[in-house]
């Protein structure tokens, strides 16, 4: 596994989190959403979503979709409220850290 | 790769997972394609968006891992399996650097808790004095009480005294056991970062 995948798996954490806050979702959806913005394998969706739960950072409810078996759609916690606050920030504060690092190496 | 064979890679690599756990991911993999497919893509198309099976599968595992080592922390159970073991392109931990009492160590926490020891020392011993000033304070008036039976002689300053003492061990004490346990409690964690520190895992 190279790097680049490593450091999209940190990422799509974030990502997924910030997605259930704003609406519930369902597994497919939320592939979806992520893929439109960034490339990833979109199977990692699935153990991630399972650690959340079990982490307390969202829960699951079945919800029935137009003619098909119900769908399991993901909710947030008040618990992964905060921890996606937490991360936002966290991850604003890395971006503008890289992003005064390569500005630096472009005056010197 | 269709959709079985997907499937089929996906649930060899997932094999070592408890059985509710693999039969769970295996359903989530099974709507996503049903999804995708009720979106008119093709097998093959949400197979290659998926990924590797074989990598999902050990990503799968690890978080998996990371789970059950979770639940052991909590539960201080061994765990049922170790899967591990399984991994050999994983840097492994070096126990031998992890686990050494350093001689070092020992030296450096000999010379510290010089001055450690004796800090603690007067620390317990200001604790053992307010000790005695609270449970002195909460007796006087079994003292007024033998005084009074033993002289016969009433001394209303002396009743009032007590009263105020009585009131100031009262309030006193339940600060004075939150002192307490406080002070224990920070002994005993001084007493386990030692032994990290001298393990060389500080």
């Amino acid at each position: 596994m190279n790097v680049n995948t490593q450091f999209k798996k940190g990422v799509l954490e974030l990502c997924v989190l910030v997605l259930i806050e704003r609406q519930d979702r369902y597994g497919y959806e939320l592939a979806q959403e992520v893929s439109r913005h960034i490339e990833v394998a979109e199977g990692a969706l699935y153990p991630l979503l399972r650690r959340l739960v079990g982490d307390g950072y969202c829960t699951t409810y079945l919800q029935e979709s137009s003619g098909g078996p119900p769908r399991k759609y993901y909710r947030i916690t008040s618990e992964g409220r905060e921890y996606a606050r937490q991360m936002v920030g966290e991850w604003r504060s890395f971006v503008a850290g890289v992003a005064r690092l390569l500005e630096e190496g472009e005056e010197g | 790769m269709n959709k079985e064979q997907f499937l089929l890679r996906l649930n060899g690599g997932l094999a070592v997972l408890p059985t509710e756990t693999r039969r769970e991911l295996m359903a989530d993999y099974e709507d996503h394609f049903r999804s995708g497919l009720e979106h008119g893509k093709s097998e093959e198309e949400i197979a290659f968006e998926l990924g590797s099976p074989e990598e999902l599968a050990q990503e799968a595992l690890e978080l998996q891992l990371q789970s059950g080592e979770r639940v052991r922390r909590e539960t201080a159970e061994s765990p049922a399996f170790s899967p591990r073991q399984t991994y050999r392109n994983e840097p492994q931990p070096q126990p031998e650097k992890r686990a050494a009492l350093s001689v070092v160590r020992l030296i450096m926490l000999l010379f510290w808790n010089l001055i450690a020891i004796p800090l603690w020392a007067a620390g317990w011993a200001l604790v053992a004095g307010l000790a005695a000033l609270v449970l002195a304070c909460l007796a006087s008036p079994l003292l007024f009480a033998a005084d009074l039976a033993l002289n016969n002689v009433w001394n209303t300053a002396e009743f009032y005294a007590v009263l105020l003492l009585l009131g100031i061990g009262i309030l006193a004490a339940a600060p004075f056991l939150r002192l307490l346990r406080a002070l224990a409690r920070s002994m005993v964690g001084y007493a386990k970062w030692n032994a990290r520190f001298a393990m060389g895992r500080n």
